[in-house]
């Protein structure tokens, strides 16, 4: 029974972030999604049960003057290999944790437990132990998360860790514009962790523990509620994408596979001796509607170099292809020769974009 | 010169390592009750962090990375840490007794301090040059120091303040050190 004991002294009494303060850096900076808590607390269980269980099996020939730097070496071999298994598996995982899951070599819960227990205890306890603790330690980061998620943002999602496009649950509490979005910030931490380790010193000093037991069943009752009722189960978040803009050349093949044909309909020479040249080029609306009509341009050049594009009938998308017309756009090719010219498309009208690009490269071949 | 300058302001104080990144919790929490082994404190893991940075980059770029053994990074680090801060404990236990004394668990305990492994990994990841990499080393612990100075400023008053029963102690401070995290989170965005 005292194995049995040691498991459950890990959740409540010896909490070891709420109880020992022990591991607190990561439960700060990691608890602000359930998906991080869930991944940072089978990390850190995974190597503390490991942890105990090797350190267990050494303890009669460790010597013990070196024994601190033997338990850290073990520690940090696990989680390396940890940290492998989670950079392959769990990409998201590892890019969300960071700098914390080499961090957990320094975690206080491990080292401590196995200074503490594994040195001293058999294998089966020290892995009870550690399973205990580790337990404890993802009880408490859950807490922490499910507070700081559902007051910074309103919801309560957990995705797949192996695929987080696949949502297994997402539960509204609020709408997300009446969310406290400071909670996921630092000071939302050191609060939420604040109210909660008060909270924890309460109910341990508290004569009646009847109260706190009630109290904890019900809010995990509504929390449990809410969830199965108003929760969307099972999206796939990655079909419901917005579909690519129709401007860029999704009509088949991409904008290089178009003709862009130029002509030049019009020259006319300047006082300074520079040569405009009305081009009319083929743009989008001509490659995709029937009664599309052509861009036209007047490109004006001296001596091979673009001095001024002027759009004077932009035809393509209103709003879209035809913002070519901006003079943000056109004043790119401002001193530009042929050898030089090149083309910074507008986002979302690529082919109208390149329209205006071979307009001008016709021109600047026109006046050679 | 003034990229670093700037390098140094944000990890001191922008980005800070107890308020904006937690690390270095347990003796921010453990040893900030008394503003001169706070200062002390302060001063040890400045010393640890420069010079046990500069080991590990050594280290990393001239040894392992050569090796191809990348994946040793953790345990080389956290070895070197180590040893060196044992040799810090010895130092200090025969210049200074008292500071040793005050200091008491919470100096072996600087092997275990997030801060020291955090920064050797954060030179490595962030792939500073030499220069760089000397300057967050002791940009971070300057500020770890200045933070934990302010902290324990407050702390001292704290303990005489007429806190709720169940907040006394440990979840008081952290409220605190909250309402200064929110603080220093308003000069985000200054560098």
């Amino acid at each position: 029974m005292k194995r049995f004991d040691n498991f459950k002294a890990g959740f409540i009494n010896e909490n070891p972030i709420f109880g020992l303060y022990l591991g607190l850096c990561s439960t700060l900076a990691i608890s602000t999604t359930l998906n991080n808590a869930v991944g940072m607390g089978v990390a850190v269980t995974v190597v503390l049960v490991m942890s105990n269980i090797i350190i267990s099996c050494i303890r009669k020939i460790t010597p013990d003057e070196i024994r601190i730097p033997v338990y850290i070496v073990v520690i940090a071999a696990l989680v390396k290999i940890v940290q492998m298994l989670v950079e392959a598996y769990t990409p998201e995982l590892n890019t969300a944790l960071g700098i914390f899951l080499p961090l957990i070599v320094v975690n206080c819960i491990i080292l401590g437990r196995a200074e503490a227990f594994a040195s001293k205890n058999g294998v089966l306890d020290s892995l009870v132990d550690g399973l205990g603790m580790g337990l404890g330690y993802t009880m408490g980061l859950l807490a922490m998360a499910v507070v700081r998620q559902i007051i910074s943002t309103g919801t309560l999602s957990f995705a797949n860790p192996f695929n987080t496009n696949f949502v297994i649950f997402e539960t509204t509490f609020f709408p997300s514009e009446y969310a406290v979005s400071i909670f996921s910030q630092p000071i939302g931490a050191f609060f939420t962790f604040a109210c909660l380790a008060a909270a924890l010193t309460a109910f341990k000093s508290s004569k009646n523990k009847k109260p706190w037991k009630i109290g904890g069943a019900l809010v995990a009752l509504v929390l449990i509620a809410f969830v199965a009722l108003r929760s969307d189960f099972m999206v796939d978040t990655a079909a419901s994408e917005t579909p690519v803009e129709e401007e860029n050349g999704s009509q088949g093949g991409s904008e290089t596979d178009l003709a862009f044909n130029t002509e030049i309909t019009n020259t006319t020479e300047n006082a300074d001796g520079s040569v405009t040249y009305t081009v009319s080029v083929d743009g989008y609306a001509v490659y995709n509607h029937a009664d599309g009509k052509p861009n036209i341009l007047d490109v004006t050049i001296l001596d091979g170099t673009v001095q001024n594009v002027v759009v004077t009938e932009a035809n393509d998308t209103q709003y879209v292809g035809d913002r070519i017309a901006d003079e943000a756009f056109t004043s790119q090719f401002v001193g530009m020769t042929k050898d030089t010219l090149e083309l910074e498309p507008l986002s979302g009208a690529t082919i109208s974009s390149n329209s205006a690009y071979h307009a001008v490269l016709a021109a600047l071949e026109a006046a050679e | 010169m003034s990229e670093l300058f700037t390098l140094f302001l944000g990890a001191a104080i922008i980005n800070n390592i107890i308020l904006t990144r937690f690390l270095g919790m347990c003796p921010f929490l453990g040893v900030s009750k008394k503003v001169d082994s706070a200062l002390g404190m302060g001063a040890a893991v400045i010393f640890v962090i420069f010079v046990s940075s500069i080991v590990t980059y050594t280290l990393y770029y001239q040894v392992l990375e050569p090796a191809n053994l990348e994946y040793m990074d953790l345990i080389t680090f956290i070895l070197v840490i180590a040893a060196f801060v044992q040799l810090v404990e010895m130092i200090i236990k025969k210049f200074s007794p008292a500071l040793y004394k005050a200091l008491g668990i919470y100096l072996p305990l600087i092997t275990t301090n997030c801060a020291v492994l955090g920064v050797a990994l954060d030179n490595i990841s962030n792939q500073y040059n030499f220069a760089e990499m000397c300057t967050y080393s002791l940009a971070v612990p300057v500020g770890f120091t200045l933070v934990l100075f302010i902290f324990s400023t407050i702390r001292e008053r704290l303990d005489t303040a007429n806190t709720q029963q169940s907040f006394k102690g440990n979840p008081i401070a952290l409220i605190v050190a909250g309402l200064m995290a929110l603080a220093f989170s308003g000069l985000a965005g200054l560098v």
